[in-house]
């Protein structure tokens, strides 16, 4: 095992990190989403065009990117938040679909130095080169992905403590109570897709840049599919939760060889298997719950 | 302080409560009693907002609020307990009360993300005073869950305090408890809830609701069929043909 093959091994940890934590927050607000990679192949195709096509930096290519993600799950999130369950779940698919889709007949492309640069339907989007143009090693754009990775579990750790988190967990566990806590259910449910598809835009940016190449198969269903296991594998009890899915899927099944063309049939077992046992996960709730209280503890006998 | 009147709301064709008017005066405590399927928790619901009124009108200090949503209802001052215990499970003890003060006025946006600030502070003082005033001061930090079910009706009290409502609506706040449970749940919704605010009980427990209401007021399929003393209400034969049924009396 070389190094170039750790670094891209982890830098694949890093950028599925990003939709495993979007697929995250919606379970946490109760609903579960077929549809992130949506957010993902706006964000992958939205940045590339930003960076490839119209020469902005890199570090703008990826805010962009992100904005647009956000913008794409705002214009999802007003007709469908209001419905419930298995209504919810096939909305975000149907939606995911119809991106995939119009990504495959998506055509706008540029000439820069005598090539045509740009998405082209089915034949998809090359030369998003804006990292190698740059110079940025490997190695340094595994470094920007855990940067980034870090400030957005930072971001969901500070939420995990605050009001705003327990409106999500609330809603999650009983939307009618927690509108009569007088709280507007439908405003805090847009906010919630708003922000998972702002991170699962920041996934897809720093794909289409590692990548170079984004093509709309790539944005399949299975994608989707992934991200919301990683949550239910790893539990909803924290943010920590999704990654530990990420980590056992990609740094364990995918990438130790021996096992990998076994990996989905692996994969969908533990699904299955922990649906049974832990329904929310490894670290779930009440795991989380008991884990904060002996960590008071220990901080108690410290001090 | 509040008014209802010609309040009616059906399932299904089946009329759960027809042409209801009642009016609870300021400060008042008014026990809410009837048969099983009589109408009782439907008022509830339809005073907060969680069912709609087919016709009539509910009227809290003059203001209309039959088209409100319950989420408006909650920050005009009314506050309710719920029969079939509504708690979240996957939260802790005080998180259960704390989660009732996100919709206060002043919880601002940066109130929303941090609980560093001194109001914060305050607020979650304010909590732990209610959970001591419940007597779950050392229940605290457990899974709300995994309390029996007396503490859960007592966690379920303290979030309705929360926010200092006018009215409150307390459905069963003693079902499932023994009779030494519900003197004491009796005690502490007498010295704790109900000064200084206007409130409604439903129960069955008889000697609970002539320990805290001045006033009864009696629903049976839907109508009222009797209000005002308890001792005179009790009495009323209408009131002991719907408890006892028709053949107790001739008996």
């Amino acid at each position: 095992m070389d190094d170039l093959y750790l670094i891209t091994v982890l830098s694949n940890i890093g950028m599925i990190s990003f939709i495993a934590l979007s697929a995250y927050l919606l379970l946490v607000v109760g609903e579960i989403s077929f549809g992130q990679q949506a957010f993902f192949a706006v964000s992958a195709y939205g940045s590339g065009i930003a960076t490839a096509m119209w020469g902005w930096p890199i570090w703008l290519g990826l805010l962009w990117g992100a904005l647009v993600a956000g913008a794409a799950a705002l214009v999802v999130a007003i007709p469908t938040v209001r419905l419930r369950g298995l209504y919810f779940s096939v909305a975000t698919l149907a939606f995911a679909e119809m991106v995939r889709l119009i990504f495959e007949i998506f055509t706008y492309q540029v000439e820069i130095d005598g090539e045509l640069v740009g998405p082209d339907g089915s034949d998809g989007f090359r030369d998003i080169r804006a990292i190698y143009d740059s110079n940025v090693s490997a190695f340094e754009y595994m470094l920007i992905i855990y940067g980034l990775l870090a400030v957005v579990l930072i971001g969901f750790l500070i939420l995990e403590r605050s009001r705003l988190g327990a409106i999500f967990r609330m809603i999650g566990e009983d939307p009618m109570l927690t509108e009569m806590q007088g709280l507007n259910v439908t405003k805090y449910k847009i906010l919630a897709v708003v922000m998972a598809g702002i991170v699962a835009g920041i996934g897809g940016a720093l794909y289409a840049h590692l990548a170079t190449y984004v093509e709309p198969k790539i944005f399949n269903v299975m994608l989707g599919v992934h991200a919301l296991a990683y949550g239910l594998i790893g539990g909803l009890g924290t943010a920590f939760g999704p990654l530990i899915g990420v980590a056992i899927d990609i740094g364990l099944l995918e990438s130790i060889r021996a096992i990998s063309g076994y990996r989905m049939i692996v994969f969908g077992g533990l699904v299955a298997l922990l649906l049974i046992v832990r329904p929310r996960g490894l670290l779930d709730e009440a795991a989380m719950h008991w884990l904060r209280g002996r960590w008071r503890g220990l901080v108690r006998a410290e001090s | 302080m509040l008014r209802v009147e010609g309040l009616s709301r059906s399932f299904g064709g089946v009329a759960a409560l027809e042409a209801l008017d009642l009016t609870v005066a300021d400060g008042e405590v008014v026990g809410l009693i009837g048969p099983n399927g009589s109408g009782k928790t439907t008022l509830f619901n339809v005073i907060t907002g969680v069912h709609a009124a087919d016709t009539g009108r509910v009227l809290l200090r003059d203001k209309d609020i039959t088209k409100s949503t319950p989420a408006g209802i909650v920050r005009l001052g009314i506050a309710r307990t719920f029969q079939n215990l509504r708690i979240f499970q996957r939260m802790s003890v005080r998180e259960n009360v704390w989660v009732a003060q996100h919709s206060l006025p002043d919880v601002g946006p940066m109130a929303l993300l941090s609980n560093r600030s001194a109001a914060e502070r305050a607020r979650r003082a304010e909590v732990d005073r209610l959970l001591d005033a419940v007597g779950l001061a050392d229940r605290r930090d457990a899974l709300a869950g995994s309390l029996p079910l007396p503490d859960q009706r007592r966690l379920e009290l303290a979030r309705a305090l929360v926010r200092s409502p006018s009215l409150l609506l307390l459905d069963e706040p003693a079902g499932g408890m023994t009779p030494a449970e519900t003197a004491e749940m009796a005690a502490l919704i007498q010295d704790f809830a109900v000064p200084g605010r206007t409130c409604i009980v439903i129960e069955h427990k008889l000697d609970l609701i002539s320990t805290l209401c001045q006033r009864l007021c009696v629903l049976n399929f839907g109508r009222k069929i009797a209000d005002g003393e308890p001792d005179r209400v009790l009495e009323h034969p209408e009131v002991l043909e719907a408890y006892l049924g028709g053949d107790a009396l001739d008996a």
